[in-house]
């Protein structure tokens, strides 16, 4: 029975941890457990995400983060995160900018248990000099062609926080809808914290295989609405007031 | 060159303003890139793109595979309303979900045709920055990132990229941080702008006018370029017909994409 309260499931994140969270931009952010996060005056921790939004933003706003990797910082239409950019500029977090087929690799490698993965493009970046410099990628000599290849350590964020439509007391948990690599990232991380619209029984996942298993899963937390104001496909769709007013105001 | 001038004058009434001019001619001239039988990937915060592969699909019925960041795979998107949200999961409900992994692996394999990317800066040697304005540890600004296009601009076999701001600030001599260079990849790359579109001549490594649009002069390009561009022969962008008008204008009512040019 892993259904607990936000409360014991924050126990589960310290100080200087690596997080990663669920969605994209202005989409399936696990917004209700990230307003708790910030009240609980947990700080100091590393993100890690693809192509993040408003969850991004907020941490930042709220000074829980230090040190954010992400390919692309991105509120859709609104443009780029305003807390993000001047946290950057005034140095208050390092920004270590990745690239989406690093992040997928890496993600990978995370999750499958080897140590990297190769990815095809992006050297001639002056990412890769940022990247090397830090021990994130290297670019190697295909062992099978003799041709330059990039690889990318293994990502192992310490916490995946993952908002889902379903998922049961074990854990067992259903998306719907684009899925981006929540799969990954639940498999890849250390520890994780499923939110989720709705507790369903265990006799719902029976014979079939739920999005994310109940193995890879520490906590299970009923949040109705728990993306809110960023969209929950079929359910809601984004409030764009409310998040205007969360980044500006 | 005269039927595309005569053209302008015809339907040129039916703009509500400068800017819809400039925007709808840059969305019709991407839909012409669009061919049948592609693969098409289009990311976030690309509305101009996501209404040239709406215009090209559902106006002119080219028949091609689009994937998207919302992870909808060809969804029937004929009476879709652009939100502000390029990435929106509506777009996957009206499709069935094919995820980004799946769609960026296509790429590796070698079988992602085409895909967009908006660029802040843009140099002679056909590199892009979406990175940062400065150095990169202490940025003057801090952009956005530049998502896939390190990776994507290698692998796709045709790359637009947009900067709807033409001036000596963003076509540079040399950009400020390399996000991504498309110098060693052999494909495609077209490049659109407010006043122009030019394409990478791989010959010369340099970027070649290709057509400036019917409001545009020579001298005004060449005094909103700090590249060496390469201008010899060179046409007038075609404007949209009535019909693409209308159809943009219906997809997009409340003119979302024009937040491109501020």
């Amino acid at each position: 029975m892993k259904l607990k309260g936000v409360d014991e499931a924050l126990k589960l994140i310290s100080e200087g941890d690596t997080i990663t969270i669920s969605g994209m931009s202005i989409h399936r952010n696990p917004m209700s457990f990230i307003s708790s996060l910030i009240k609980s005056g947990i700080r100091n921790l590393s993100f890690i995400d693809r192509e993040p939004g408003l969850g991004l933003e907020v941490l930042i706003k709220n000074h829980v983060l230090k040190k954010v990797r992400v390919a692309m910082a991105i509120m859709e239409w609104i443009g780029t995160p305003p807390n993000f950019r001047r946290a950057a500029e005034k140095g208050e977090i390092e920004v270590i900018e990745d690239v989406c087929g690093a992040f997928m690799a890496g993600i990978r490698a995370g999750a499958f248990g080897v140590p990297f993965m190769p990815v095809r493009g992006i050297i001639g970046s002056d990412l890769v000099r940022i990247h090397e410099a830090i021990n994130s990628w290297k670019v190697i000599r295909d062992p099978f062609t003799g041709d330059e290849i990039l690889t990318v350590k293994a990502i192992k964020p310490d916490v995946a926080i993952i908002h889902v439509h379903k998922a049961d007391p074990e854990g067992n948990a259903e998306i719907l809808g684009p899925i981006y690599e929540d799969v990954l990232k639940a498999k890849a991380a250390r520890k994780v914290i499923i939110t989720t619209e709705e507790v369903v029984s265990t006799d719902y996942f029976k014979g079939r295989e739920p999005t994310i298993s109940g193995y890879y899963v520490d906590a299970v937390i009923k949040s109705p609405k728990g993306a809110y104001p960023t969209s929950m496909y079929g359910l809601y769709e984004p409030d764009y007031e409310k998040i205007w007013e969360m980044v500006f105001e | 060159m005269d039927s595309m001038n005569r053209t302008t004058k015809k339907y040129g009434r039916w703009y509500l303003s400068r800017d819809e001019e400039i925007v709808d001619t840059v969305i019709v001239n991407i839909s012409d890139l669009i061919e049948e039988n592609m693969n098409v990937y289009v990311g976030l915060n690309s509305h101009i793109p996501l209404l040239a592969v709406l215009l090209a699909k559902f106006l002119h019925k080219r028949d091609f595979n689009f994937f998207n960041v919302a992870e909808g795979y060809n969804p029937d998107l004929s009476g879709y309303r652009l939100t502000p949200s390029s990435g929106d999961p509506e777009i996957a409900e009206m499709g069935t979900v094919f995820t980004s992994l799946d769609s960026f692996d296509l790429a590796q394999k070698g079988e992602m045709d085409l895909m967009f990317f908006g660029a802040v800066q843009v140099d002679e040697e056909g590199n892009l920055n979406l990175s940062v304005i400065g150095n990169y540890d202490k940025p003057k600004v801090r952009l956005s990132g530049g998502a896939a296009v390190a990776f994507l601009s290698q692998l796709v076999k045709r790359l637009i990229i947009w900067n709807l701001k033409q001036s000596k600030l963003s076509i540079v001599k040399r950009v400020d941080f390399i996000t991504s260079s498309i110098k060693r990849a052999n494909n495609e790359v077209f490049l659109f702008t407010d006043l122009s579109i030019m394409k990478f001549d791989r010959k010369y490594g340099r970027w070649r006018l290709i057509s400036l649009h019917p409001w545009v002069n020579i001298e005004k390009f060449k005094e909103s370029c700090g590249a060496d561009v390469i201008v010899e022969e060179y046409s007038t962008s075609r404007v949209p017909t009535k019909e693409e008008i209308d159809f943009i204008n219906r997809v997009d009512p409340y003119r979302l994409r024009l937040s491109v040019l501020y």
